[in-house]
């Protein structure tokens, strides 16, 4: 019950603290390649570098914290290739979208219309991979091995 | 050492993880405090074109298992596979803005 407590407030937190700052990991990218501004980059280089000093921390005390570094760990050359498709596609279509998730819930909550549309798009989509997408992906990776 | 380790997915058995929940309370929060809230169309202009951008989204980024700050944070895990799908994503970005470009120049509103 505490954990789930404390996961609501982070995310209050960092809710707050992405609205104000207008966090998004894909416009991070889109503007510094297409308007040479750096501002979003900034957030997404942080994130990277927060959690790297964070995780290095953690292991340096003794932390439990399994498979550090994690290194490459996919199990066969279909679910990576799966990966980069996946990855690909989601970076493609997240810039007509304009923002990723994080950022669409954000302006949600900011009563974008567009963004409430999308998020229920976004949980259509995940139910749908779960029921249908993952039988064909399952199909698909154990008759190309 | 200091007792430190991370039973996270023994604690969310029974109750659930509410990151997403917070980040909307959170967001809504601060959009109502700097007077930025309020009802407004957009970004995308078509309301369908929405729906199906988080469709796609969605079944994307769970193809590859992850949203893209999980694909970072992987990346801080070292992550060697979360490093490749980081830059297929920046690909994709790249991709996405040449497409604009393109469609710009040919004057299609977008």
């Amino acid at each position: 019950m505490i954990a789930s407590i404390a996961t609501l407030v982070l995310g209050i937190v960092i809710g707050y603290l992405g609205q104000r700052s207008k966090f998004c990991t894909i416009s991070g990218i889109r503007d510094f390649i297409m308007l040479k501004d750096s501002y979003r980059l900034k957030g997404l280089i942080g994130l990277i570098a927060g959690g790297a000093v964070g995780y290095t921390f953690f292991y340096f005390i003794g932390g439990e914290i399994t498979n550090f570094p994690l290194g490459f760990d996919f199990t066969s050359p279909g679910i990576l290739i799966a990966g980069i498709i996946g990855s690909l596609g989601m970076g493609f279509f997240s810039v007509f979208a304009e923002g990723c998730p994080f950022r669409q819930h954000v302006m949600a909550a900011e009563g974008r219309q567009s963004a409430l549309l999308y998020l229920a798009g976004f949980y259509l989509g995940i139910v749908y991979f779960n029921i249908v997408t993952i039988k064909w992906l399952d199909l698909l990776l154990r008759t190309t091995g | 050492m200091i007792g430190t380790n991370w039973p996270i997915r023994d604690a969310f058995i029974v109750y659930p993880v509410l990151t997403v929940a917070g980040v909307f309370i959170g967001s809504f929060i601060a959009a109502r405090r700097k007077k930025e809230f309020a009802f407004q169309p957009g970004p995308v202009r078509k309301r369908f074109l929405a729906i199906i951008f988080g469709f796609l989204v969605a079944n994307l980024g769970l193809l590859w298992g992850s949203c893209p700050i999980r694909t970072a944070l992987l990346v801080s895990y070292g992550s060697g596979t979360a490093l490749i799908a980081l830059a297929s994503i920046a690909i994709g970005v790249v991709l996405a803005i040449i497409y604009i470009r393109f469609k710009a120049k040919k004057g299609v509103p977008q």
